[in-house]
Order: C-alpha cells, then structure tokens, then sequence
C-alpha cells in the first residue's frame, strides 16, 4: 500500500470503529499521532576548541561563539518525530486488537475461571457506586461468540497489517 | 477490488459481532483488564496454597460479582461488591478488591485499581466507615488498559503514587508499552509488566510470579 493508500485505509477504519460506539479508541489513535513517535537518536555534540593561552571576552565576541566549536562525543537524545502514513495505519490496527479482540480474550477468561472458582456462579457485573446506575453484565454465552468473532477479526487484520 | 479494500470490508463484516456493547467507552476496557488482574492475583494465591473464597459487603456469598467501575470506599453499600477473602495456613486473612480509595503516608486519599489488603483492616475500615492505611495493603496493583502505547505521564503518576504508598509491592501493570515509560519506571526501581493479555502466558506468568513473591513474603514473616 502506498501513502495515500494507507490514509484512506485508516479513514475508512476509523469511520467502522465509530459505527460501532468505539470511538474512543480512534481518539486515544489520534492522540498517539498528534503527539508523535519518541525515537533515539544519534548525534554529534558541538564543545569548545581548546585554546593555549588565556583569552578574553574581547578576543572572541559573542556572534563568533560558534565558530569556535569543535566537533565533541557523540551522544543519544530522545526526540519525537511524525508517524508516517503506514505507521499511522499499523497503530490503528493495533489498537482495534487491542481493544476487541485482547479484550475479548480477558472476558472469555474471567467467565471460564470464576466459573470454575464456585459453583453455581451467574457472572460478572460491572457497577459505578452512584446509586440509580444500570450495571453491564458480562454473559458467557456471548462472550464465547465475541471469542470467536474477534478471532475471525485478528486473522484479517493481520492480513491487513501485511498489506502495508 | 484490491486486497486492502476487499479486507476493509471484511473487517467491517466482523467487527460488528466481535464488539462488547461493554466497550463503549475507555474506561469499560479498563475495568475489564482490573477484573482480569484481579483474577491473576486469585491465581497466585492459590498457586501459593491460600484457599480462597467470595465475600460481598453484607458478608454474603455472591453467585453474581459486582465489580467497581470507578474508585469507591471498601464500606459502601450502595452496590455489593465482590472481593476476595485469602486465607493461608496459620497467616491473617488477606482480601483482594478492586478500585477501593486507600490512606497514603501523607494522608491523602489515592485509589488503587486492585489491591491485597490486611482483613482485620478491611474490617475495621467496613465497621467504622473509613479507608484503609496504605500500610495495611500487601500487594497495590495501577492498572491501565490503552489501544495505544502509553504516555509518559503515567509513569510520573505512579512514581508519584507509590512513594506515597506504603504498600511493599506496588505494581505497574498494563496491556500496552512504552519504551520511555518501561526506561523511567526502572530507573526508579518501580515494578512493571506490560504487554499483558491471556495471549501472552509469558507476561501473565512473570506478573503472576510478582504476586506469588508478595504472597511469600507474607507467609515468610
């Protein structure tokens, strides 16, 4: 895929999330970009040429500081850079897994493991502590058919992720 | 059709039903990934023998968990939540919560996403209404769930965090990384796992392991 290729990809995924009430992670997507990609690099530091003998501030006036540096160690700095077009891409797809299918997998495994804790468990809920708050349950039976869907999805966005 | 646009349209095929209506926000993941570590916790109790068994705030046993999804006091009745009470041989029982305030060393409130926790204190705490002394914490674990690699302020949050706790183990656990991140939580000598998802049984053992080591502590001293 090439630049534009891969833009119009992330808009048309970006779009399917938002479709599906998952906009946050096209949001928390779009801040990764706006921020950047911190990388380490490489460079030359500048330090002042020896000189024999004393000097003054008069011998060397403050425009000519440069000039009288010298090539120094070299030494790594952290910076942050863009992310390119297919970078921007691949951290999308990232993310989806990340939010659908790792989290399906989670759920999948809390319902398998409490069930087998006790006996005669009904589930998870989830519940803010402000009184009048509808609770989200977590459901076994749907949660082995999301398993199964976000498998299908990971298959096709690695697929997706070979393309770039 | 190339390759890419015929996979798009797969993918907006599949994504619809591989979606939990319990994802709609950020914060639904997160509590999904607290719940998950909460269950790691469970495991390495029992791994290291404790035995292991569910109370909510009235004393009941559950046969539904109710798990927070935001920080509350371990006294509140407005919902009945689940902890877990972990009992070793000849050793105080431990519970485990989750998103319950604790007291840090300056006397200031922080929550901890899951949290190993004394029951005499836990006790005490549901009797007179208050929240329990980061001293009296085994294990506090901050857990973040991101799409995305992590930013680094999260790292200065929890250094700051766990210098005012007087948990012994206070552990950065997430799904995600950050190299800048992962850099500056070692050079602090702060304890972290990242990249943790049932997938990834390396991760999940080395966090587990974390806990194992608190639990040994424990029955140890």
């Amino acid at each position: 895929m090439n630049d534009q290729e891969c833009i119009q990809a992330y808009e048309t995924l970006a779009g399917i999330l938002d479709q599906n009430g998952l906009g946050w992670v096209t949001a928390q997507v779009a801040e990764q970009i706006r921020i950047g990609k911190t990388i380490q690099r490489e460079i030359e530091t500048l330090k002042e040429a020896r000189q024999a003998g004393l000097f003054t501030f008069d011998d060397y006036p403050f425009d000519d500081y440069p000039s009288r540096l010298k090539k120094g160690p070299k030494a790594t700095f952290p910076v942050t850079v863009d992310y390119e077009p297919p970078e921007r891409l691949r951290l999308l797809i990232d993310a989806i897994e990340q939010a659908i299918v790792i989290t399906a997998s989670m759920e999948h495994h809390l319902l398998e493991y409490f069930e087998k804790e006790i006996q005669d468990w009904q589930g998870i809920q989830f519940h803010a502590d402000e009184s009048g708050s509808e609770p989200r349950s977590l459901d076994k039976r749907k949660a082995i058919s999301r398993l199964k869907s976000s498998r299908n999805l990971k298959e096709l966005l690695d697929a997706l992720r070979k393309e770039i | 059709m190339t390759i890419a646009t015929d996979l798009l349209t797969q993918i907006q095929a599949t994504l619809g039903s591989a979606v939990s209506p319990n994802l709609t926000t950020a914060s639904d993941a997160s509590d999904i990934f607290e719940a998950y570590v909460f269950s790691l916790i469970i495991e390495a109790a029992r791994i290291e023998e404790a035995s292991v068994t569910y109370r909510d705030v009235f004393g009941c046993n559950p046969s539904i968990f109710v798990f927070r999804t935001s920080p509350g006091y371990i006294f509140s009745r407005n919902q009945a939540y689940t902890h877990a009470v972990i009992t070793f041989p000849n050793k105080p029982p431990l519970e485990a919560h989750i998103g319950v305030r604790v007291v840090g060393r300056s006397g200031v409130l922080h929550e901890c996403d899951v949290a190993v926790i004394e029951q005499a204190e836990a006790e005490t705490c549901r009797q007179r209404q208050v929240p329990p002394r980061s001293s009296k914490v085994l294990i506090a674990v901050e857990c973040k769930f991101y799409s995305t690699p992590l930013q680094l302020y999260l790292a200065r949050a929890f250094i700051g965090l766990a210098s005012d706790l007087s948990a012994r183990e206070p552990i950065f656990a997430t799904n995600s990384y950050s190299d800048s991140l992962e850099r500056l939580l070692s050079a602090r000598g702060k304890m972290w796992e990242h990249n943790l998802a049932p997938s990834a049984p390396d991760k999940v053992m080395r966090l587990r392991h974390k806990f194992q080591h608190a639990f040994q502590y424990y029955k140890a001293t």
